[in-house]
């Protein structure tokens, strides 16, 4: 689409993305449905592992219209003159436009219609009111450009003071962010809000990027640009180098607008005048670090899984020209999955330990926040005003909100971290499978390094690359990975949210609180409510989390053992037939075999340049 | 004839001075005593940074007097009175004043310098000018905008503070507003609410793509009314720039012609012309030097530019004309309309609520006798003047405040009723029967009595207060539109 920014994405980020496909139209039906779930996981793992690009700022300073033009989809994202973006929407690449709203007291999402996003995400420009007050979250899907090298980028309501929970809760939000985009308005120089937020806000995130948004409407821009810099150069020095993007949206849109009518020159000059090239090239090439190592393990992956189709197809080949050595290879194979899913092996008590310690971190670190919490309550009640009460109740949901996204960060950081100690476990012959030597295919000897950033997830590259001993196991392991980003931690999020819900619910119930005393009391049940209830809550969710780990990797190790035995049985039969249908599936294979072997060439090359991109990383 | 509640109270301050003995409550008299002497309402008007206070300024008084964002000054309080000669008078810390020169044409001097002390000393600037407004209705106070990383809030509270009334002043209304306009009642002692306060919506043409603010401008000045209920009476929005250019007289026959060049151009040619300020700066199509096209950008802004290029009719406009048009654009008669009707028509009771309330605030210590019993007379004094009908109404302000800060709770109905009482501005829209015979005022005059004699016995002391103040405002009403009849 010509709408969307000339994005300067990873120059292998489509070579990468059509591969991954290819991949998994060349295996179409041979491979087994975990397998081909495994190739979907890793091929969604392209995408789905994003940078994520929080947009930040004042009210009223520009964020949705920056996104939508970003994003080149005009109003996609609801915009108002009045106060518009009340929930966090996160956009995220996808090849069809979707979109989800996460309800409060709902475990699944629901699905909303891309129209409906204003519905859903803003306050109704009329009765000034929600439409939907118990949506939490939305999150979009879509195909825009600037998305494909693995950019989230996520909308936030507009910050307009810095003592209130909601402003709270978005810094703790800061917490999933990779960088920060601050958005500030070419018409003044920052305020001191402004400049309170951005410290506490860098607190937690090094990359600023900041924009001067409407510059259109501003003459004199330049100037507010200049002033901005020496008063960060006055109050906090440590931003003087960093990055100003002059922008405006309205230029951008007029330039597709022109372009519509054909007058390219007038197009080109706007776009450029937009300033949002500049700042497209500057946020994809922050993603693009990040999207290196993810497109590097998304090569991995989908190289993998060739790899064992030719290995297993090339088995099969042996098989036919009578090779006795294979019949052992797989034997083994089977055995020593067989062994990793007997309920002695290694990696269920490593899980079992870690579940346990998990536990202990949650609960000390809640039981932190709740007398962080308290404290900040009885703080609020002393300092408040008393037509200020009443709102307090809703600060303490916002805060209450929060404490549950802290546990929820944790929670997520601490399950990655179980999982790369059980992939590690894998790879480690446990006792049942000492001595095993497995035959190595010899293309899988011939397999260039993992290509490792300094990503959170480089322990479990790490062991990815230990483990290509076993042909299979890598694949394995990206597939657990997938499942742990995708199938454990959203669930538990979703649990602990749950819990949550029901406490705001009688937060919000009780709306009686006229007297300081009815404020304390209020607090202090919820406090002490919060204080029964979460520890039982951590149990349950760590619980889950180890018994969700420990049935996907049995289902795993399960769907590969079938796997093998159909290989074995398919030889068996091949054995028992005729020579000319014996001779017509060599061909077959060997055709195969062919192609997947350019396939799978192809991946090594992808590999080389990305390395070459990378500029010597390990 | 409404019995002048300012000069009633300025002869009680006055009968009262002799008994009290040098200290801070005679000082604090003499200060109560003076400002009731000046013959007008001081209006301060606040807002954050750029939120277009000084602009506004200038608009309403129709002179540029106010320092502009060209200028260094804006980060001085200044206050403006009508005075013989333009000149300005510096009042510092030390409680010494100076007098410098005003600006050519008048109003505050470009520099800092000029004035001729260090910012920090200086606590005021009061600009004298020969301005017939100001005569007659008003003394304005511009402020520094606050939440500036230069750290100006407290000085520019503290002038709020002492004024009568406040125009609150925000581009884009919010939480940050909020917050500013709590503080600033805090300082003011509660004063500022929907009673005393106005808001205005400014910097309009920013709003969505700034090709047609005013339908926006409209929405966001009610939605935003409804949001600060309590806080402010109403919001009225301002284009402050054109409001600026149609009554200061910068704009002449010199940029009517340069208008009239701009509308000659063919449709097209004016549209691409007038596509930014870079277009605008830089297009060849115009015959007009790039000096002149920077002021009258200056003067217009894109969308006053657009709008007088897109006039029809007669091809030549003379400046008379344009400004007229440009008056039109800006809202501003919506604006100074408001101030007549909230502040200027209620000057005597605005005014003599903060003379009140200061009185209230007087004390002596214990020994001195003599200065205690003075008070105690002047408190009695006090009390008799509160309970005349008009300042029933300010003290129904408190009412508002209350609202605004859900100490007070009403069902809707009666919620509205109060609203009604305390910020109508004659007996038919505090009765929301705006235009009654005086038999209607009657008839509504008594269904309020009787709503808020229901209210009097409430379990809530805050609702039982002021149900009594309504009460007794509707019967003050009632007895009032008896004697009409």
């Amino acid at each position: 689409m010509s709408t969307s920014p000339p994005s300067d994405l990873h120059p292998l980020g489509p070579a990468v993305a059509r591969y991954c496909a290819d991949v998994t139209e060349a295996l179409g039906e041979e491979v087994s449905e975990a397998s081909r779930t495994a190739m979907r996981a890793a091929t969604g793992r392209l995408v789905g592992d994003h940078t994520s690009a929080m947009v930040v700022g004042e009210q009223k300073r520009g964020k949705s219209s920056l996104i939508n033009a970003l994003l080149g989809v005009d109003g996609l994202l609801p915009e108002d003159v009045d106060v518009a973006t009340r929930v966090h929407v996160a956009v995220r690449h996808a090849p069809k436009p979707s979109a989800l709203a996460w309800f409060r007291d709902a475990t699944e999402p629901q699905p909303i219609e891309l129209t409906e996003l204003s519905a859903y995400a803003a306050v109704d420009p009329e009765a000034r009111q929600p439409r939907h007050p118990d949506v939490v979250a939305v999150t979009v899907d879509h195909p825009a450009d600037v998305l494909t090298g693995g950019l989230e980028l996520i909308d936030t309501p507009g910050v307009g003071g810095l003592d209130s929970g909601h402003a709270r809760l978005t810094m703790t939000a800061l917490d999933r962010a990779d960088l920060l985009v601050f958005v500030t308005s070419g018409a003044s120089e920052m305020t001191a809000s402004e400049l309170r937020f951005l410290t506490e806000a860098t607190e937690r995130i090094a990359t600023v990027l900041f924009v001067l948004a409407q510059t259109d409407k501003h003459p004199n821009w330049p100037r507010t640009l200049e002033r901005n810099r020496e008063l960060l150069a006055e109050h906090a020095p440590r931003f003087v180098t960093a990055p100003w993007f002059p922008v405006s949206s309205v230029r951008w849109w007029d330039g597709v607008e022109a372009e519509k009518r054909g007058e390219h020159d007038t197009a080109r000059e706007r776009r450029r005048d937009s300033g949002l090239p500049d700042l497209v090239t500057a946020l994809t090439d922050a993603a693009a670090r990040g999207s290196q190592v993810r497109l590097g393990n998304a090569l991995h992956v989908a190289g993998n899984e060739v790899d064992g189709v030719v290995a297993r197809s090339s088995r099969l080949l042996r098989r036919l020209g009578r090779d006795p050595g294979v019949e052992a290879e797989v034997a083994d194979l089977t055995r020593q999955l067989a062994a990793l899913e007997s309920s002695g092996a290694a990696w269920r008590a490593t899980v079992r330990t870690r579940s346990r310690e998990l536990g202990e971190r949650l609960q000390l670190g809640f039981q932190r926040s709740l007398s962080d919490l308290r404290a900040l309550m009885d703080k609020r009640i002393a300092e408040a005003e008393p037509r200020e009460l009443k709102d307090i109740p809703t600060e303490m949901e916002a805060a209450v909100r929060a404490l549950w996204a802290d546990l929820e960060t944790e929670t997520s950081k601490a399950v990655r971290g179980v999982l790369d100690e059980i992939t590690q476990g894998l790879g480690t012959p446990g006792p049942e499978t000492a001595g095993t030597d497995l035959v190595l295919p010899e293309r899988l000897r011939r397999l260039p390094a993992m290509v490792v950033g300094r990503q959170d997830n480089r322990s479990a590259i790490d062991h990815l690359e230990r483990l290509s001993g076993s042909y299979r196991t890598g694949a394995l392991t990206a597939t657990l990975l997938a499942v742990v980003t995708g199938g454990v931690v959203i669930p538990l999020m979703v649990g602990v949210l749950v819990t949550g819900e029901a406490m705001f619910n009688r937060l919000r119930r009780d709306q009686t609180t006229r007297s300081v005393a009815d404020v304390t009391r209020h607090v202090a049940r919820v406090v002490s409510d919060l204080g029964v209830e979460v520890p039982v809550e951590i149990r349950r969710v760590v619980d889950l989390v180890g018994r969700s780990l420990v049935a996907h990797v049995t289902a795993q190790l399960t769907a590969e053992r079938a796997q093998l035995t159909a290989e074995l049985t398919e030889q068996e039969h091949l054995v028992a037939a005729d020579d000319r249908r014996v001779e017509k599936r060599r061909a077959e294979l060997q055709d195969r075999v062919d192609r997947l072997t350019a396939l799978s060439g192809r991946g090594a090359e992808l590999r080389v340049r990305l390395e070459g991109d990378l500029g010597g990383a390990p | 004839m409404h019995p002048d509640l300012s000069g009633r109270i300025r002869e009680l301050c006055t009968r009262t001075r002799p008994a009290l003995s040098p200290g801070p409550a005679a000082t604090a008299l003499d200060v109560v005593a003076r400002r009731l002497a000046e013959p007008v309402l001081r209006i301060g008007v606040g807002g954050r940074l750029k939120a277009g206070k000084s602009t506004l300024v200038n608009a309403v008084l129709g002179q540029s007097l106010a320092a502009t964002a060209t200028t260094e000054c804006t980060t001085v309080v200044a206050r403006f009175r009508a005075g013989p000669q333009n000149r300005v008078e510096v009042r510092l810390c030390d409680g010494t004043s100076r007098t410098v020169p005003a600006r050519r044409g008048g109003g505050v001097p470009e520099t800092v310098a000029e004035l001729g002390a260090p910012r920090e000393s200086i606590t005021e600037i009061v600009v004298e000018a020969v301005n017939d407004r100001l005569a007659d209705s008003h003394v304005l106070v511009d402020t520094p905008g606050l939440d500036s990383l230069t750290g100006l809030d407290g000085v520019s509270m503290t002038a709020l503070a002492g004024a009568d009334a406040l125009l609150y002043v925000m581009p884009h209304p919010g939480q940050g507003d909020r917050e500013a306009l709590r503080a600033l009642r805090g300082t003011a002692t509660g004063r500022w609410t929907a009673g005393t306060a106005l808001g205005v919506l400014s910097r309009i043409d920013e709003l969505g793509t700034g090709r047609d603010p005013w339908s926006d401008a409209r929405r966001l000045a009610e939605s935003c009314a409804r949001r600060m209920r309590g806080l402010v009476a109403t919001v009225t929005p301002l284009h402050g720039l054109l409001a600026e250019t149609a009554v200061c007289g910068e704009f002449t026959e010199e940029h009517a012609r340069q208008v009239h060049t701009l509308r000659r151009l063919d449709g097209p040619t004016r549209e691409a012309l007038l596509y930014s300020y870079d277009t605008f700066l830089s297009g060849t199509a115009l015959p007009i030097d790039r000096a002149a096209r920077v002021h009258l950008l200056a003067l217009l802004g894109m969308y006053g530019l657009r709008e007088v290029a897109a006039l029809p009719g007669p091809p030549a406009l003379g400046a008379v004309a344009l400004r007229a048009h440009l008056r039109r654009l800006s809202g501003l008669d919506g604006l100074l309309a408001e101030i007549r009707h909230r502040f200027v028509d209620r000057a005597d009771r605005l005014r003599a609520a903060t003379a009140l309330d200061a009185l209230s605030r007087l004390r002596v210590p214990q020994a001195d006798t003599r200065g205690a019993a003075a008070l105690a007379e002047l408190r009695a004094q006090v009390r008799a003047v509160a309970r005349t009908p008009q300042l029933r109404q300010v003290a129904l302000g408190a009412a508002l405040t209350d609202l605004a800060g859900n100490r007070l709770w009403l069902p809707p109905e009666d919620e509205s009723a109060l609203v009604a009482l305390a910020t109508g501005t004659d007996p038919g829209s505090c009765l929301r029967v705006p235009g009654a015979s005086p038999g209607g005022i009657r008839a509504a005059a008594d269904r309020e009595i009787l709503r808020w004699r229901g209210h009097e016995d409430a379990h809530d002391g805050v609702v039982r207060r002021h149900a009594r103040l309504a009460r007794e405002y509707a019967e003050a009403l009632f007895f009032a539109s008896d004697a009409i009849v």
